[in-house]
């Protein structure tokens, strides 16, 4: 083959990929070792090159477009969150637990193409935009002292910001349904029943924006739109023994699956197996084909599968297409009682603030090591074989001041020389009114250690009347701290290459590294009482009269008449 | 001050600005006004019971009472059946203590909670000087704990976690079940069987928003201590050497899973339960709630009122505080009682007539004698400063916490009991879920009379500023009646720093002799020794002048002056403290007059009867707090040590108050008495 006609094919396959709009609806359920039910619903929208397609779609939703346009999103992730991603429970070293656990609240990443000094007021624009968009306060975000400019990214064009008091409802639900080209009306989004994904135990939605529009790579634009639920396990009498529960999707979500969206390409259901639940299925796993998923002796399925996936290191994933059975009610039944422990990860890692009172505390993070399965982890190198990097962002509010010269390591319960062990710091103090702190923090420790806890301690400010939220008493909640593993790299690789066009495997596929969010917390401010004004209103007015009533007094008295008066009686 | 109060004494006729004007003539009929003052705040001390106010819900958010309880017979079965599981696992056992564990651990992980063993133990009475006001005390658990030179295993609560489904982990609330493994009692069993029980409720609830924490704190050293180590370590984390070498001293087949400790955003409030045996063959059940905390501070009063809302509106229990029992036995004060109860009748019946919609209540004699009892034992536990339950550590991190008691002889056969108690406390657990803020309003001053009745601050600081207003009045009175002699001043001055000094001495003593001598006789006796030696100089200055007969007035209005001022400071740390000084000083001090001058004042058939009836009584007064000192040291001088141990470990009020203000106001009327 001669390299123009090579060229030329090689053309022609990248137009052909790229050549139309594409929609996708996968959703992903997994069992969780506690009995609960992880449903990951997982919406995928491409467009062309704008260059190729022009500017006039047919499935792609226009507000989105508008927004990459207007603003020169290159990157954004926005995700809603309610509860928490209970990392010990339901795993953290898988791609999909990776993908499943943010923040509570509201969380806005952007990434934009746009010259450097007007980046901060393009972020303000597009929170505001948002905001509109997904009837949220997200234009919070636009204040300078809730998002900062994070270090590690790899553009200086990248901010964060999060907003963990942001409640999350229906009515940020549905305007995300409606970027969707069947809504929920017809596939699998006529699951969604909301009473009952909001009364699962955990719900995230989220929105990611990938565009090369402005990198003029080919790329053309991609809306993810992701909505994860743990839903509760079936309540049952039996109490306080039985773990695991039957389930089936009608039971779950209230409706059967009946068809597909019609506009979608891909409709197709995955179970997943975790690892460690798949080794107590018997056989060779090499030989997937053999085992009987329908009718097993640790399970049984309602239907079986059109397709079975292996990950090398054992994990399964079931695949049922959603178009060809008329109506889908997938359902595990479980046979015998099993245990299996989720990827929990190299650390457990919490963060919190220890101090009561109203005057100081200290922030601590703090990783203990994990036992059970680690997860899915490739860390290319061999230094990674013999150390542990850690990142760790933390934005904090101007009104936590804190004292650097506080910061301190230990390892292992001992404190240790601060630069022997963090490789990179950057740590922007705060501005009174202006600016957030921020503590980036990279560390590299020993694999073998168990403990690192990093303390610093702080003051707490004191705010102005007006600055305090209408209930000041509750607390100011500090934002979690984001924490990589950047070495540790999550993704799952697939015995059989043939993905097809399945985003979710994609995502699954990718190497993305270890990330943690930390618990949001809760910081109690002295708080004054608000009925003080009206104290100092009457006290200053009391003070006041005296003063004038002296002062009159003084002035009108003739001391020398009144001598005078008393000489003469 | 002086000089103008001569002029004034020689131009009768009283000129000048009103307040000056007022002034004078208080201070020129002092006798008078300090007489009515004493008597004003001696009745409305007596009328505080009859003066209280109904309690009421502060917070609006709490809601008690607008749900359902859910908690049922069938969930009180459970907790009998899980009560009779520990009991036979426990008699079966060969390792209680890992068996014990496991089965809590298990139990706990089914639920879905987070569990852990926290591991501590307990303080070591140590006296330092700098520590004693900020009572910090260290919990640190190795492999064994010295415990009174001995070694033993350390204590270990059981923790468990119950993450509230879509909350955001930001705030708790706190279950305590006190439990000691080693002689588990049939009432210890059904407290954990019940906790576990709500838990599994709780577990299934989808209202709850907040997390809750469940601490099995294991009462071996004392329920208190395991509660506050627990709290401690959540609070004030020790992230250096010892806390992670314990990690490794794990109970053997748990994970290192097990003992991570872990934390649920900050306490909101908590709830210690606690079942015990009543005395007597009575089946009546009672519940009584226990809130002082250390130096008399109490929790919000909604922890009260919450509880007794939902009592009272269900009607199931007989809720109690706490009373001093031979109180009712007292005829006059049921006399006192009857007194105020016709007054009061009459008083309802007068404003019936004027105002048709008053509400006509008294209080009936037989509730002024309980209201009495309550309120005296909540003021002597207020003023000891030792915390009533192990809900007084959590006051120590300025949480708000209650003890409920469950008192009962049969609670094995007494399923409704068990059932209502259930839903109470799912009830208040709800409540204090439903707040958006941490309590903040500011119901934290008062005193319980009854569960339903309280006095808030405004109501008693009455009684007290009634009688510390005679220490202003009295010391100005004396410096304008007396023509100072040139030195007498100074004298008064150096006698006066010179006593103060001492008891200054004396407070820091026991701390110095702790580390020198080791045995508690040894160290009581070298102390009194040591103080009575540096008091005899001072005790001897008094022989060089007695210039005039009223020398001492300076001293005394010195005295008067600095005991009004450490009063009233002392109000803002521990007013039940503050209340029991002021009328124990106040007789002391009005009255202190040299012996020989009221001698005089007896024999000389001109003096008045205030004098007379004053010279009878200054010797008795003045002498009391010796007699009461010598009567304690001749009877109690072995639990005398450990006393002051005890005091000096919970920083009590008391303490300072006794050695800085009550000490020196004696010593110098003694002083005054004998020269």
């Amino acid at each position: 083959m001669d390299l123009p006609f090579a060229l030329a094919f090689v053309l022609l396959l990248t137009s052909c990929y790229a050549i139309d709009e594409d929609f996708s609806e996968e959703l992903l359920l997994r069992p969780l070792p506690d009995g609960n039910v992880l449903a990951h619903f997982h919406f995928a929208s491409t467009l062309p090159p704008v260059d190729h397609y022009g500017v006039h779609h047919r499935l792609f939703p226009k507000a989105i477009f508008q927004l990459v346009r207007k603003f020169r999103i290159k990157e954004m992730e926005l995700s809603f969150t309610q509860g928490r991603w209970n990392y010990q429970r339901w795993g953290v070293g898988d791609p999909i637990a990776q993908l499943a656990a943010k923040p509570v609240g509201v969380e806005l990443t952007a990434s934009l193409d746009v010259p450097e000094a007007e980046v901060d007021s393009t972020w303000g624009n597009l929170t505001h935009a948002l905001s509109g968009l997904f009837c949220a306060s997200i234009n919070f975000l636009e204040s300078p002292t809730t998002f900062l400019e994070p270090w590690f990214s790899k553009s200086s064009r990248t901010r964060y910001g999060a907003l963990p008091r942001e409640a999350v409802c229906t009515e940020n639900l549905t305007p995300w349904l409606k970027l969707l080209p069947c809504r929920d009306k017809a596939g699998l989004t006529t699951l969604l029943d909301r009473p009952t994904i909001y009364s699962g135990m955990y719900h995230s939605q989220r929105l990611i924006i990938t565009s090369g529009d402005f990198d003029r790579d080919e790329e053309g634009t991609t809306l993810e739109q992701t909505l994860t639920v743990v839903l509760r396990k079936p309540a049952v009498s039996e109490g306080l023994s039985s773990k695991l529960q039957d389930w089936t999707l009608s039971g779950l979500f209230g409706s059967k699956l009946e068809g597909k969206c019609p506009l979608a390409t891909t409709s197709s259901v995955y179970l997943e197996l975790e690892e460690s639940l798949a080794k107590h299925l018997a056989g060779d796993l090499s030989k997937e084909t053999r085992i009987n998923f329908v009718d097993n002796r640790v399970f049984s399925l309602s239907s079986a599968p059109s397709r079975v996936l292996a990950s090398l290191s054992g994990s399964l994933l079931l695949e049922y297409e959603a178009g060809t059975h008329s109506e889908l009610d997938l359902g595990v039944t479980w046979r015998a009682p099993v245990d299996w422990s989720p990827a929990r990860g190299r650390f457990y890692t919490s963060r919190y603030l220890a101090g009561s009172g109203n005057a100081r505390g200290s922030i601590v993070i703090s990783f203990r090591a994990n036992d059970g399965p680690s997860g899915d982890c490739y860390s290319p190198g061999i230094e990674a074989v013999e150390y542990v990097d850690i990142m760790i962002l933390q934005m904090i509010p101007w009104y936590v001041r804190l004292y650097g010269h506080t910061l301190q390591v230990s390892l292992d319960g001992r404190n240790v020389e601060f630069w022997s062990v963090v490789r990179l710091m950057r740590f922007t103090p705060a501005e009174d009114r202006k600016a957030p702190a921020a503590v980036e923090i990279a560390l590299r420790v020993s694999i073998a250690t168990q403990a690192v806890t990093l303390t610093i301690q702080y003051d707490k400010g004191f705010l102005h009347i007006d600055e305090h939220p209408p209930d000041a008493n509750r607390g100011f909640d500090l934002p979690s701290a984001v924490i990589t593993f950047p070495r540790c790299r999550v993704f799952k690789q697939f015995q059989s290459d043939d993905v097809g066009h399945s985003h979710i495997l994609a995502v699954v596929q990718s190497q993305r590294p270890m990330q943690i969010y930390s618990e949001v917390s809760l910081m109690q401010l002295a708080t004054p009482d608000f009925s003080m004004p009206y104290n100092v209103i009457t006290l200053t007015c009391t003070v006041l009269a005296l003063y004038f009533g002296s002062l009159l007094n003084a002035l009108r008295r003739r001391i020398g008449e009144e001598e005078r008066e008393s000489k003469g009686t | 001050m002086g000089a103008d109060g001569e002029k004034d004494r020689q131009a009768p006729p009283l000129k000048g600005r009103l307040l000056a004007r007022l002034a004078v003539l208080i201070v020129r009929h002092a006798a008078l006004v300090s007489f009515v003052c004493c008597v004003a705040g001696i009745v409305s001390l007596m009328l505080l019971p009859v003066l209280a106010k109904s309690v009421y819900v502060d917070e609006n958010a709490l809601l008690p009472g607008s749900a359902r309880a859910t908690f049922s017979h069938y969930d009180t079965l459970k907790a009998h059946d899980l009560a009779r599981e520990i009991q036979t696992l426990l008699s079966s056992s060969t390792d209680p203590q890992k068996d014990f564990r496991k089965w809590l651990g298990d139990r706990l992980d089914a639920l879905g909670a987070d569990y852990y063993f926290h591991r501590f133990c307990p303080p070591t009475r140590s006296f330092s000087i700098l520590g004693f006001l900020s009572t910090s005390h260290t919990y640190e658990a190795g492999k064994h704990c010295l415990v009174d030179g001995r070694e033993q295993t350390p204590g270990v609560n059981a923790v468990g976690i119950l993450r509230a489904h879509q909350g955001d982990g930001n705030e708790a609330i706190v279950l305590v079940t006190p439990f000691e493994l080693e002689n588990l009692t049939a009432e210890n069993a059904i407290a954990m069987g019940l906790s576990l029980s709500l838990l599994d409720l709780l577990s299934r609830a989808l209202w709850l928003a907040k997390d809750v924490v469940w601490v099995a704190a294991d009462s071996k050293y004392e329920k208190y201590t395991a509660v506050a180590a627990w709290l401690k370590e959540y609070h004030e984390p020790l992230v250096s050497d010892s806390s992670f070498e314990g990690m490794h001293y794990t109970q053997d087949g748990n994970s290192s899973r097990d003992i991570f400790f872990k934390r649920a955003g900050s306490i909101t409030a908590g709830f210690v339960l606690e079942f015990t045996r009543g005395a007597g063959a009575t089946k009546v059940s009672s519940l009584e709630i226990h809130a002082e905390g250390s130096n008399g501070q109490m929790p919000n009063m909604d922890m009260i009122s919450v509880v007794n809302l939902l009592v009272s509106w269900r009607q199931q229990f007989h809720l109690t505080l706490e009373g001093v029992p031979r109180i009712k036995d007292w005829q006059w004060l049921r006399s006192v009682g009857y007194v105020f109860e016709i007054v009061g009748k009459k008083a309802a019946e007068l404003r019936k007539a004027f105002l048709s919609h008053a509400k006509a209540s008294f209080t009936t004699a037989e509730d002024y004698v309980n209201g009495v009892s309550v309120l005296l034992r909540s003021c002597w536990n207020q003023m000891l400063g030792v915390p009533t339950g192990s809900h007084g550590a959590f006051r120590d991190f300025q949480l708000d916490a209650v003890t409920l008691e469950v008192v009962s002889t049969d609670l094995e056969h007494n399923m409704d009991f068990l059932t209502n108690f259930g839903r109470l406390i799912e009830g208040v657990l709800r409540s204090v879920n439903n707040l958006l803020e941490k309590f903040h309003q500011s119901l934290f001053l008062y005193i319980m009379v009854s569960p339903n009745k309280f006095v808030s601050i405004s109501t008693y600081i009455i009684p007290f500023g009634l009688l510390l207003s005679n220490f202003p009045i009295q010391a100005a009175a004396l410096c304008t009646s007396v023509k100072a002699t040139p030195g007498s001043w100074t004298r008064a001055i150096l006698v006066v720093i010179l006593v103060e000094t001492w008891s200054l001495g004396n407070a820091i003593c026991p701390a110095i002799l702790f580390h020198l001598f080791s045995s508690a006789p040894t160290r009581l006796a070298v102390w009194i020794l040591l103080s009575g030696l540096c008091l005899a100089p001072v005790f001897c200055l008094r022989s060089d002048a007695h210039a005039s007969d009223d020398w001492y007035v300076p001293l005394k209005s010195l005295t008067l002056g600095l005991t009004g001022i450490a009063l009233g400071i002392l109000s803002a740390v521990n007013f039940s403290v503050a209340l029991a000084g002021a009328l124990l000083l106040v007789p002391m001090c009005l009255s202190a007059q040299p012996f020989s001058s009221s001698w005089r004042a007896l024999w000389k058939p001109k003096s008045g009867v205030i004098s007379r009836v004053n010279a009878v009584l200054a010797p008795a007064l003045t002498c009391f707090p010796l007699l009461v000192v010598l009567t304690i040291l001749a009877r109690e001088s072995a639990g005398l040590w450990s006393f002051v141990e005890l005091m000096w470990f919970w920083g009590s009020a008391l303490y300072v108050s006794a050695f800085l203000v009550f000490l020196p106001c004696s010593i110098l009327c003694l002083y005054i008495f004998f020269s």
